[in-house]
């Protein structure tokens, strides 16, 4: 192994580390804190000053302030957004021809499976999590009336986690031209042994060897062929869950000691609500994600066998992961839905209708989502009791999810509804929730599912609810505080605009999917040119067409969002206190009040005043008569 | 050295903040403590014997210069040690238990994967240790 040329690489390193060490420890002192900390004589608001911190780039890597955090949490989910939505676009285009064609010379069906992997991954743990970790950061501490979060430094180890974490998930990718035996993983999200313990760079199976023109299985497993891509992802994916445990942690304790003295449990907004719930389901179940990710490092690496058929099976890791892998989907949904529950009724022009039960619903999926998971199992030979048990609290789920979607609309119900974008993308989360749900239900029944497993249909079930519902209540979220977090106004043509490509985009790719899911197309394949029966083959080609279709809609809508907010986040009308005109229904909201303090204290200060009248919803001047129905 | 306290559980006259007093709006640390993670995990699992090394004297470093900062110990250096310490315990034990051998011919044998990653502990933490040392004596000087 070298050993004494890697000793004397070592010293040096050491060397090195040590006068960086040396260096860093100088720089103690740059470090400031607010002036007026722990005086509190002119309220503590001051604590929100820029000032203090370092300038320039540096800025950014220092930061312990959470909004800084926050959008640092946004900037990132939206670049493994633009990554995942990328690799899902390749294998659109794949798909949309029965036989390998667009993928052929870049590596086929395993790069194929690459790139379905990645994008599972990416965007549940690299955007789905993160993005509302932006939020939360963000408007947290606003909400419950809190200076910082309670440990701000923890707050700035989760985020820089992720960095390393992305680039570690990906890395297989950015390996695989230089080393022959790397690979980008093709073990999907779900990482199952054995073929996640045992695949090769190739996509082969390093438990088998051939022996005179015959495959011979084999109980040992050829470590020297495995697939290091994996091991790295594997990594990876371990940092971002302990990453998203830190957060969680902080949440909870800042929920929990932050709040202001005027923030009691019963005066906690919705959002709030959510994203303690969100927390609490993180704490419990991440740590079963981070020890079946180590299990299989172990069984990988070192000769372990916790997922061997003689050691715990394969069954031991479906139930160990879908134990995280259920309240995942509930960590992703519960925040936006609170992000709906908070929105919504701003622009209904009344209360959250209900918001008790609401809160209850909320606190109810949290505990139901534990007892839901192996309902992922259901054709995994289980034993049916079992599955009787699953199916009826998978069912049981239902309840209180259909309580939010009645209570969101029913606070619609005779209000003053006005359609701005952050609006729609609210009415569009319901639309597609329900879609979401319903299709859901019928999963939750067993023999429904045992016909539906491994079809499309499962995947336009869940990115029903992932892109139409969790992903809109997410655009509703960045439109309506896009005005808090940069000062101005996006572009509501453009805004209108995303909208209605990614509704119209969102339901011709997934409605397609249910289709072809009834019609037997089943997951995870790169083509279908083996399918025979006469007339299915073109019932195939023709939905995934579709799907295509809307997939690129989607993609356009995406690139107009993404030039809207980088355009407006430069040049839009700057806002005034009050851009929402919430207070004319009375229904004031903490951040901005918050934001129409900052507002004050710049002005104060000497910063620039805003030259232009805050309008609703960007664009054009708003009188105060039809302000309400002010766009449409 | 310590700007910031920490309180001992007592409720601040504004409501009951009792985790932090003072927020800090900056911290060198949070950075290379995630990134010195991250290259320890991916050396001592991967078996790269520099990026065990780097990556447990930037973590462990990082974790005591957090620490003295945020005021929970004196000086880093005390700490660094027992990072150190803990690091090197850590090494041995996997180094010993998997077969690694010290003397002979070779000095040190590593007669697999794993006793040699157990070795890049060791030496992660012997390094760990030396800079605290030094760290220690310097400061002590000034």
């Amino acid at each position: 192994m070298g050993l004494s040329g890697e000793l004397a690489l070592t010293l040096l390193t050491g060397v090195l580390v040590l006068i960086v060490f040396a260096l860093a420890t100088r720089f103690d002192d740059w470090r400031t804190y607010t002036p007026l900390a722990g005086g509190g004589a002119l309220g503590g608001e001051t604590g929100y000053g820029h000032d203090e911190k370092p300038g320039g780039i540096v800025r950014w890597l220092t930061t312990v302030d959470h909004k800084d955090i926050g959008i640092l949490y946004g900037v990132y989910a939206i670049v493994a957004f633009a990554w995942g939505g990328l690799a899902v676009m390749l294998m659109r285009f794949e798909l949309a021809t029965p036989a390998m064609d667009v993928l052929a010379s870049v590596g086929g069906r395993a790069f194929y499976n690459q790139l379905l992997t990645s994008h599972g991954i990416t965007m549940l743990f690299l955007f789905g999590t993160p993005i509302l970790a932006a939020f939360s950061n963000y408007f947290i501490p606003l909400l419950i009336g809190a200076d910082d979060m309670a440990f701000p430094r923890i707050n700035a180890i989760a985020f820089w986690l992720l960095p390393p974490g992305a680039i570690l998930i990906w890395a297989g990718f950015f390996l695989a031209p230089f080393f022959d035996g790397i690979a980008a993983s093709m073990t999907s999200w779900t990482m199952y042994p054995p073929q996640a313990v045992a695949q090769t760079a190739a996509g082969q199976d390093a438990m088998s060897y051939e022996y005179a023109g015959r495959v011979i299985a084999s109980s040992e497993i050829d470590t020297a062929a495995l697939n290091a891509g994996t091991d790295l992802m594997l990594l990876g994916l371990h940092l971002t869950g302990v990453s998203a445990t830190m957060g969680a942690i902080n949440f909870i304790a800042t929920i929990f000691t932050e709040r202001g003295s005027d923030v009691g449990w019963d005066k906690l907004d919705i959002f709030s609500w959510t994203i303690l719930t969100q927390s609490a389901l993180i704490l419990f179940s991440f740590p079963l994600l981070g020890s079946a990710i180590v299990m299989l490092l172990l069984d990988r690496n070192f000769a372990t066998g916790f997922f061997a058929v003689e050691g715990g099976g394969t069954i031991l890791y479906q139930h160990l992961f879908w134990f995280f892998g259920h309240p995942e989907v509930y960590i992703l949904v519960l925040p936006p839905m609170g992000i709906i529950s908070y929105v919504l009724p701003r622009f209904s022009g009344r209360k959250l209708f209900g918001f008790k039960f609401v809160v209850y619903s909320t606190l109810a999926i949290g505990v139901l989502s534990f007892g839901v998971w192996a309902h992922h199992m259901f054709a995994s030979g289980i034993d049916p009791r079992l599955r009787a048990g699953f199916m009826a609290v998978s069912l049981a789920i239902a309840i209180p999810s259909a309580v939010k979607t009645f209570n969101w609309i029913t606070t619609m119900w005779n209000g003053n509804i006005r359609l701005t974008t952050p609006m729609l993308f609210c009415i569009g989360f319901i639309a597609n929730f329900i879609i979401g749900g319903v299709t859901g239900v019928f999963l939750a029944a067993v023999p429904v599912d045992l016909i539906l497993h491994d079809t499309y249909y499962v995947v336009g079930h869940f990115h029903y609810v992932i892109m139409g519902a969790i992903a809109f209540a997410v655009f509703a979220g960045v439109y309506y505080w896009f005005p808090i977090v940069s000062g101005r106004m996006y572009q509501r043509t453009l805004g209108k605009a995303h909208f209605w490509t990614t509704m119209v985009g969102t339901n011709l790719t997934f409605f397609a999917m249910i289709l072809l899911g009834y019609g037997g197309m089943p997951r995870r394949y790169a083509t279908y040119n083996g399918v025979t029966a006469e007339g299915i083959i073109g019932y195939f080609t023709n939905l995934h067409v579709i799907a295509t279709v809307g997939a690129f809609i989607l993609l356009v809508g995406q690139i107009i969002w993404l030039v809207n907010m980088v355009q407006s986040w430069l040049e839009g009308p700057v806002v005034g206190p009050d851009p929402w005109n919430l207070k004319e229904d009375g229904l004031p909201s903490r951040e901005f009040d918050w934001h129409a303090d900052r507002i004050e204290t710049t002005l104060a200060d000497g910063g620039e005043p805003a030259e232009d009248e805050p309008m609703t919803d960007g664009g054009e001047p708003v009188d105060a008569d039809d302000d309400a129905a002010g766009d449409e | 050295m310590s700007k910031e306290r920490v309180e001992d559980g007592a409720a601040s006259s504004e409501g009951n903040r009792a985790v932090t007093d003072h927020k800090p709006s900056a911290s060198l640390w949070p950075m290379f403590i995630a990134f010195g993670l991250a290259i320890a995990e991916v050396g001592v699992v991967v078996g790269v014997f520099v990026f065990t090394v780097i990556g447990f004297l930037m973590f462990t470093g990082a974790v005591a210069g957090i620490l003295a900062e945020a005021g929970y110990v004196e000086r880093p250096w005390v700490a660094l040690g027992v990072l150190g310490t803990v690091v090197l315990a850590l090494g041995i034990a996997v180094f010993g238990a998997f077969g690694g051998v010290v003397g002979g011919t070779e000095l040190v044998a590593v007669p697999n994967a794993v006793a040699y990653r157990g070795l890049s502990m060791i030496s992660a933490g012997a390094l760990t240790i030396l800079t605290a040392g030094v760290g220690s004596i310097r400061s002590e000087l000034t």
